[in-house]
């Protein structure tokens, strides 16, 4: 689904990677880490999940998370549109994410039940963003980040990570108390030049400031930069994909690293 | 593909690998004490492959650059007194020592003083604004404890509810001699027989647990590497 139409999709230019963490190669674990993405007129819908690293089919996961929620936020804003002519309001644009997440949870359910394992075994966190012309709507369960812009080279962290005590704690998908965890954020966006980046805890560390999960400029600049100067009909997720598999990121990070990055060009 | 001279200079060909700056965030911390029974039972090629087993845990932790960063571990030796022998470092600042053996065999005061330096630890890590692991204690004696029944009753019960809160992690080895059945009241997570003196082979075990513990994400379980190298199973 992704740029599958480049004129009427011109306006976001999206890229995507998610990569294996070199401590993951070592101990032969997959990549647990899935992102997915969908561009229709303006709207833009996308999905970063981070597979749990004890859980043993947390890529099957994580792949299925983001694909049923951003399918579901699709079809829920279609049948949205097909029924009314009136703009997506804030109530509905939030009852359209956390329907998204339901979703997602009872994919994620059955999926156990068709392959006979705890449900445990799928458990995955949940990053979703949902960006209009004029709305824009983050909804989150566990950790990973999204930071936003709007093209002034301010930088604001839309969704900061859920953590527990421990560094390698966090909510998961799959929880029985998941709903009560997740978190949702909606906001009017009056600027026409947005850009957006989502990411998964391998990441967080090195981009946003640890005493406030504030971003990091020096990091998110040339990397805006870069997806703003993409042509559209580039081979840009590889490119992205071969940056985070480079020594400058995997010195720092050994876990999976997804990073989504999106711009919204005139 | 373009060809390079169609290039425009630091257009959509600009390398992100030579771009970005990232935070100089502290890497997050995983304190580990090691809890050795050196008491007179201990003496002789016991004692010297314990040593040996120190070493090959350095040695292996090195090998890992973001484990040698992370990695905090604390040598607490116990007989008939107990003694910190080598307070919390990374590995790079990590003295291996020569422990000796005599005396008795003081577990719940070793118990004891490796909680409360676990949780100061973390105390310290939160002050700093440095995030951190749920920190490990490992015990290995040979013995049973020569403290009173009593002592033993509630330092095995302050294990068991840390680890119930999830405070910490504690792991029991028995080498040969120990009192097994004291050990599994130690936790909630049962002692694991050492086979002979497989020492270094439970300290490359120790090590890549450490380093799984320190970099991929967990659930409620920690997912560790196979013991049949080292335990009597």
């Amino acid at each position: 689904m992704s740029c599958a139409e480049p004129e009427k999709s011109s306006v976001w230019m999206v890229s995507k990677a998610s990569v294996t963490g070199t401590s993951h190669r070592r101990t032969g674990l997959p990549c647990q880490d899935s992102s997915s993405y969908s561009i229709a007129d303006e709207v833009l819908i996308a999905a970063v999940a981070d597979g749990a690293g004890s859980a043993t089919m947390s890529d099957v996961g994580s792949a299925l998370a983001v694909e049923t929620s951003v399918k579901t936020i699709e079809r829920l804003l279609n049948d949205y549109h097909d029924h009314t002519p009136h703009p997506l309001h804030e109530t509905c644009l939030k009852r359209v994410v956390a329907g998204a997440v339901e979703e997602a949870r009872r994919e994620l359910h059955e999926e156990s039940q068709r392959r006979e394992v705890n449900v445990r075994q799928l458990a995955t966190t949940l990053l979703l963003a949902v960006h209009t012309r004029d709305i824009m709507a983050a909804a989150q369960i566990g950790d990973g980040a999204m930071v936003v812009s709007d093209g002034s080279g301010q930088y604001a962290t839309f969704i900061t990570p859920q953590r527990g005590e421990y560094a390698n704690q966090t909510n998961f998908l799959t929880s029985s108390d998941a709903m009560s965890m997740l978190e949702v954020r909606i906001e009017r966006v009056n600027d026409s030049s947005s850009r957006l980046a989502m990411f998964t805890d391998g990441l967080q560390n090195l981009v946003l400031r640890a005493a406030d999960d504030s971003p990091h400029a020096p990091f998110f600049n040339p990397v805006f930069a870069w997806i703003a100067s993409q042509p559209a009909s580039d081979d840009t997720d590889r490119k992205l994909a071969a940056f985070l598999e480079s020594p400058r990121v995997t010195n720092r990070a050994d876990d999976d690293l997804t990073l989504l990055l999106a711009t919204l060009r005139e | 593909m373009p060809r390079e001279d169609d290039r425009m200079p630091g257009d959509a060909d600009i390398n992100l690998e030579d771009l970005v700056e990232f935070t100089d965030n502290p890497e997050p911390r995983c304190a580990c004490v090691l809890l050795l029974d050196t008491s007179g039972s201990m003496y002789g090629s016991p004692i010297r492959a314990l040593n040996e087993g120190i070493r090959a845990f350095k040695e292996e932790l090195e090998n890992d650059s973001l484990a040698s960063l992370r990695v905090e571990t604390a040598i607490v030796s116990f007989d008939s007194s107990v003694q910190l022998v080598q307070d919390f470092a990374t590995v790079d600042a990590l003295a291996t020592p020569e422990l000796d053996a005599s005396g008795i065999t003081s577990t719940a005061s070793a118990v004891n003083q490796a909680i409360d330096m676990v949780e100061e630890r973390k105390k310290t890590y939160r002050d700093a604004g440095i995030q951190y692991y749920r920190p490990w204690i490992v015990l290995i004696t040979d013995g049973a404890s020569t403290d009173g029944r009593s002592q033993m009753d509630t330092a095995s019960a302050r294990v068991r509810q840390a680890e119930d809160a999830k405070q910490l992690a504690f792991f029991s080895i028995g080498v040969e001699g120990a009192d097994m059945d004291e050990l599994n009241q130690m936790g909630t997570r049962g002692a694991m027989p050492l086979n002979g003196l497989a020492f270094r082979e439970f300290f490359v075990w120790l090590s890549s647990s450490m380093t799984r513990v320190s970099s991929s994400r967990v659930d409620d379980e920690i997912n560790l590497p196979d013991v049949s190298g080292w335990a009597k199973l």
